[in-house]
Protein backbone atom coordinates (compact mmCIF):
# COMPACT_ATOMS: atom_id res chain seq x y z
CA UNK A 1 0.00 0.00 0.00
CA UNK A 2 1.17 3.44 -0.40
CA UNK A 3 2.06 5.20 2.05
CA UNK A 4 -0.08 8.93 2.33
CA UNK A 5 2.60 11.85 1.47
CA UNK A 6 3.66 14.04 4.09
CA UNK A 7 6.57 16.28 4.02
CA UNK A 8 9.12 16.22 6.47
CA UNK A 9 11.82 18.91 7.43
CA UNK A 10 13.16 16.85 9.68
CA UNK A 11 14.49 14.33 7.33
CA UNK A 12 15.02 16.92 4.07
CA UNK A 13 18.32 18.03 5.17
CA UNK A 14 20.57 15.79 2.08
CA UNK A 15 22.68 14.19 4.55
CA UNK A 16 19.41 12.94 6.98
CA UNK A 17 17.51 11.83 3.61
CA UNK A 18 20.70 10.04 2.22
CA UNK A 19 21.49 8.27 5.44
CA UNK A 20 17.47 6.93 5.61
CA UNK A 21 17.47 6.20 1.43
CA UNK A 22 20.29 4.06 1.99
CA UNK A 23 19.54 2.20 5.26
CA UNK A 24 15.44 1.98 3.96
CA UNK A 25 16.11 -1.16 1.75
CA UNK A 26 18.28 -3.24 4.31
CA UNK A 27 17.57 -4.45 7.94
CA UNK A 28 21.21 -2.82 9.20
CA UNK A 29 24.33 -1.12 7.81
CA UNK A 30 27.94 -1.26 9.45
CA UNK A 31 28.62 2.72 10.00
CA UNK A 32 32.10 1.97 8.04
CA UNK A 33 29.41 0.75 4.84
CA UNK A 34 27.30 4.10 5.10
CA UNK A 35 30.30 6.62 5.43
CA UNK A 36 32.58 4.97 2.10
CA UNK A 37 29.12 4.39 0.31
CA UNK A 38 27.69 8.09 0.85
CA UNK A 39 31.17 9.31 1.05
CA UNK A 40 30.86 11.27 4.28
CA UNK A 41 33.57 12.02 6.47
CA UNK A 42 33.20 9.93 9.83
CA UNK A 43 32.62 13.51 11.48
CA UNK A 44 29.46 14.41 9.53
CA UNK A 45 27.79 10.90 9.64
CA UNK A 46 28.66 10.30 13.27
CA UNK A 47 26.71 13.60 14.01
CA UNK A 48 23.70 13.48 11.49
CA UNK A 49 23.53 10.23 13.03
CA UNK A 50 22.73 11.71 16.67
CA UNK A 51 20.43 13.77 14.98
CA UNK A 52 18.53 11.29 13.08
CA UNK A 53 18.53 8.71 16.70
CA UNK A 54 17.85 12.10 19.21
CA UNK A 55 14.55 12.17 16.32
CA UNK A 56 13.65 8.56 16.90
CA UNK A 57 14.06 7.94 13.07
CA UNK A 58 17.47 5.64 13.72
CA UNK A 59 18.82 3.07 16.05
CA UNK A 60 22.53 2.42 16.63
CA UNK A 61 24.11 -0.85 18.58
CA UNK A 62 28.02 -1.20 18.98
CA UNK A 63 29.19 -4.70 19.37
CA UNK A 64 32.41 -6.61 19.49
CA UNK A 65 33.88 -7.36 16.01
CA UNK A 66 35.91 -10.53 15.41
CA UNK A 67 36.97 -8.72 12.52
CA UNK A 68 38.70 -6.16 13.96
CA UNK A 69 42.91 -6.58 15.41
CA UNK A 70 41.69 -3.39 17.69
CA UNK A 71 39.37 -3.50 20.84
CA UNK A 72 37.57 -0.95 19.22
CA UNK A 73 33.79 -2.18 18.83
CA UNK A 74 31.47 -2.03 15.33
CA UNK A 75 28.22 0.48 14.81
CA UNK A 76 25.62 -0.94 13.51
CA UNK A 77 22.96 1.43 11.84
CA UNK A 78 19.30 0.71 11.72
CA UNK A 79 15.86 2.91 10.52
CA UNK A 80 13.40 2.41 13.13
CA UNK A 81 9.67 1.38 12.32
CA UNK A 82 8.69 5.08 13.01
CA UNK A 83 11.82 6.16 10.74
CA UNK A 84 10.55 4.20 8.23
CA UNK A 85 7.14 5.47 7.98
CA UNK A 86 8.36 8.87 7.80
CA UNK A 87 11.17 7.86 5.03
CA UNK A 88 8.15 6.52 3.03
CA UNK A 89 5.82 9.25 3.54
CA UNK A 90 8.05 11.84 2.67
CA UNK A 91 9.42 9.99 -0.42
CA UNK A 92 5.57 10.00 -1.40
CA UNK A 93 5.67 13.82 -1.18
CA UNK A 94 8.60 13.89 -3.12
CA UNK A 95 7.49 12.09 -5.96
CA UNK A 96 4.31 14.05 -5.51
CA UNK A 97 6.17 17.41 -5.53
CA UNK A 98 8.42 16.50 -8.67
CA UNK A 99 5.34 15.47 -10.90
CA UNK A 100 3.91 18.67 -10.41
CA UNK A 101 1.00 17.54 -7.84
CA UNK A 102 -0.20 19.57 -4.95
CA UNK A 103 2.19 20.99 -2.44
CA UNK A 104 2.44 18.56 0.49
CA UNK A 105 1.68 19.18 3.88
CA UNK A 106 4.87 19.76 6.02
CA UNK A 107 6.13 18.58 9.12
CA UNK A 108 8.47 20.87 10.58
CA UNK A 109 11.50 19.74 12.63
CA UNK A 110 10.23 21.97 16.31
CA UNK A 111 6.35 20.95 15.70
CA UNK B 1 29.53 19.68 9.45
CA UNK B 2 26.46 18.10 9.04
CA UNK B 3 24.46 19.81 5.66
CA UNK B 4 20.92 20.40 7.06
CA UNK B 5 19.61 22.94 4.68
CA UNK B 6 16.33 21.82 4.21
CA UNK B 7 14.20 24.50 2.36
CA UNK B 8 11.17 26.27 3.94
CA UNK B 9 9.31 26.14 0.62
CA UNK B 10 10.41 22.61 -1.49
CA UNK B 11 10.10 23.23 -5.20
CA UNK B 12 9.25 20.87 -7.70
CA UNK B 13 13.16 21.37 -8.91
CA UNK B 14 14.46 20.18 -5.75
CA UNK B 15 12.20 17.46 -4.90
CA UNK B 16 13.72 15.78 -8.79
CA UNK B 17 17.36 16.99 -7.46
CA UNK B 18 16.36 14.87 -3.93
CA UNK B 19 15.22 11.68 -6.14
CA UNK B 20 17.77 11.66 -8.31
CA UNK B 21 20.16 11.74 -5.14
CA UNK B 22 18.51 9.10 -3.65
CA UNK B 23 19.00 6.64 -6.85
CA UNK B 24 22.18 7.33 -7.50
CA UNK B 25 22.99 5.98 -3.56
CA UNK B 26 20.97 2.91 -4.44
CA UNK B 27 22.81 2.20 -7.18
CA UNK B 28 26.08 2.74 -5.24
CA UNK B 29 24.52 0.28 -2.63
CA UNK B 30 23.75 -1.90 -5.27
CA UNK B 31 27.14 -2.34 -6.66
CA UNK B 32 28.47 -2.25 -3.20
CA UNK B 33 26.00 -5.88 -2.39
CA UNK B 34 28.49 -8.61 -3.88
CA UNK B 35 27.14 -11.30 -2.60
CA UNK B 36 30.31 -14.18 -1.41
CA UNK B 37 30.26 -16.94 -4.20
CA UNK B 38 29.85 -19.42 -1.46
CA UNK B 39 26.53 -17.95 0.20
CA UNK B 40 24.16 -19.23 -2.34
CA UNK B 41 25.47 -23.01 -2.61
CA UNK B 42 25.31 -22.60 1.20
CA UNK B 43 21.55 -21.85 1.27
CA UNK B 44 21.10 -24.45 -1.30
CA UNK B 45 23.21 -27.55 0.75
CA UNK B 46 21.40 -26.53 3.77
CA UNK B 47 18.32 -27.11 2.42
CA UNK B 48 18.91 -30.00 0.43
CA UNK B 49 19.77 -31.76 4.06
CA UNK B 50 16.16 -30.00 5.06
CA UNK B 51 14.87 -32.08 2.34
CA UNK B 52 16.81 -35.27 2.69
CA UNK B 53 16.79 -35.36 6.03
CA UNK B 54 13.02 -37.42 6.52
CA UNK B 55 15.43 -40.52 4.98
CA UNK B 56 17.82 -40.42 7.82
CA UNK B 57 17.68 -44.27 9.52
CA UNK B 58 16.69 -42.80 12.74
CA UNK B 59 14.20 -39.83 14.29
CA UNK B 60 16.98 -39.22 16.04
CA UNK B 61 19.60 -38.62 13.25
CA UNK B 62 16.54 -36.96 11.54
CA UNK B 63 16.95 -34.06 14.39
CA UNK B 64 20.34 -33.82 14.34
CA UNK B 65 20.60 -33.22 10.44
CA UNK B 66 17.52 -30.76 10.73
CA UNK B 67 19.60 -29.02 14.19
CA UNK B 68 22.86 -28.87 12.41
CA UNK B 69 21.16 -27.37 9.32
CA UNK B 70 19.66 -24.57 11.59
CA UNK B 71 22.86 -24.22 12.84
CA UNK B 72 24.61 -23.90 9.23
CA UNK B 73 21.47 -21.45 7.94
CA UNK B 74 22.14 -18.87 11.24
CA UNK B 75 25.86 -19.23 10.35
CA UNK B 76 25.56 -18.19 6.85
CA UNK B 77 23.52 -15.40 7.68
CA UNK B 78 26.30 -13.98 10.11
CA UNK B 79 29.05 -14.58 7.71
CA UNK B 80 26.91 -13.08 5.14
CA UNK B 81 26.56 -10.00 7.45
CA UNK B 82 30.55 -9.71 8.66
CA UNK B 83 31.48 -10.08 4.80
CA UNK B 84 29.59 -7.11 3.51
CA UNK B 85 28.65 -4.68 6.64
CA UNK B 86 24.65 -5.41 5.74
CA UNK B 87 22.10 -7.35 6.79
CA UNK B 88 19.20 -7.72 4.12
CA UNK B 89 15.83 -9.81 4.48
CA UNK B 90 13.43 -7.32 2.92
CA UNK B 91 12.90 -7.38 -0.63
CA UNK B 92 13.54 -5.04 -3.18
CA UNK B 93 10.38 -4.63 -5.06
CA UNK B 94 7.32 -6.85 -6.61
CA UNK B 95 9.21 -9.56 -8.61
CA UNK B 96 11.74 -10.61 -5.83
CA UNK B 97 9.36 -10.79 -3.44
CA UNK B 98 7.24 -12.97 -6.03
CA UNK B 99 10.43 -15.02 -6.70
CA UNK B 100 10.87 -15.40 -2.80
CA UNK B 101 7.31 -16.71 -1.99
CA UNK B 102 7.96 -19.22 -5.29
CA UNK B 103 11.10 -20.33 -3.40
CA UNK B 104 9.52 -21.14 -0.12
CA UNK B 105 6.26 -22.66 -1.64
CA UNK B 106 8.77 -25.02 -3.81
CA UNK B 107 10.60 -26.10 -0.68
CA UNK B 108 7.49 -26.75 1.35
CA UNK B 109 6.32 -29.01 -1.48
CA UNK B 110 9.74 -30.62 -2.35
CA UNK B 111 9.50 -31.43 1.67
CA UNK B 112 6.38 -32.95 1.77
CA UNK B 113 7.26 -35.03 -1.60
CA UNK B 114 10.23 -36.54 0.32
CA UNK B 115 8.38 -37.03 3.73
CA UNK B 116 5.57 -39.05 1.53
CA UNK B 117 8.44 -41.18 -0.77
CA UNK B 118 10.15 -41.68 2.88
CA UNK B 119 7.29 -43.31 4.31
CA UNK B 120 6.35 -45.48 1.01
CA UNK B 121 10.54 -46.44 1.30
CA UNK B 122 11.63 -44.89 -2.01
CA UNK B 123 14.90 -44.19 -0.28
CA UNK B 124 16.55 -43.30 -4.15
CA UNK B 125 13.55 -41.32 -4.88
CA UNK B 126 14.23 -38.90 -1.91
CA UNK B 127 17.80 -38.75 -3.03
CA UNK B 128 16.63 -37.42 -6.24
CA UNK B 129 14.20 -35.10 -4.63
CA UNK B 130 17.38 -33.55 -2.97
CA UNK B 131 19.26 -33.49 -5.51
CA UNK B 132 17.14 -31.94 -7.36
CA UNK B 133 16.61 -29.03 -4.26
CA UNK B 134 20.19 -27.95 -4.56
CA UNK B 135 19.52 -27.38 -8.25
CA UNK B 136 16.39 -25.69 -7.98
CA UNK B 137 17.68 -23.65 -5.10
CA UNK B 138 20.64 -22.81 -6.20
CA UNK B 139 19.71 -21.50 -9.49
CA UNK B 140 16.47 -19.56 -7.83
CA UNK B 141 18.57 -17.95 -5.47
CA UNK B 142 20.52 -16.34 -8.41
CA UNK B 143 17.51 -15.28 -10.09
CA UNK B 144 16.83 -13.85 -6.66
CA UNK B 145 19.93 -12.04 -6.53
CA UNK B 146 19.10 -10.40 -10.21
CA UNK B 147 15.47 -9.60 -9.50
CA UNK B 148 16.85 -7.43 -6.17
CA UNK B 149 19.93 -5.64 -7.90
CA UNK B 150 17.61 -4.96 -10.40
CA UNK B 151 14.84 -3.53 -7.97
CA UNK B 152 17.25 -1.58 -5.97
CA UNK B 153 18.89 0.06 -9.02
CA UNK B 154 15.66 1.05 -10.62
CA UNK B 155 15.33 3.12 -6.96
CA UNK B 156 12.98 5.32 -5.51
Amino acid sequence: MEPDPRFDEAIHAPTRLRICGLLRPVDSADFAVLRSTLGLSEANLSKTLRSLVALGYVRTDKAASPSRADARRTTTVALTSHGRRAFDAHLAALRDLANGRLAPSVDREDD
Amino acid sequence: MESHQSPQNPTPDGARAALDALNADRSALADRIVTPPWFYPGIAAVTTAFVASPAAPSPLIQCVVVALGSVALISLVLAYKRVTGLAISRTAGPRSLALLIVLGALVVLLLITSLALSLMDREPWVAATAAFTFVMMWAGCLAYDRAYDAELRRGA
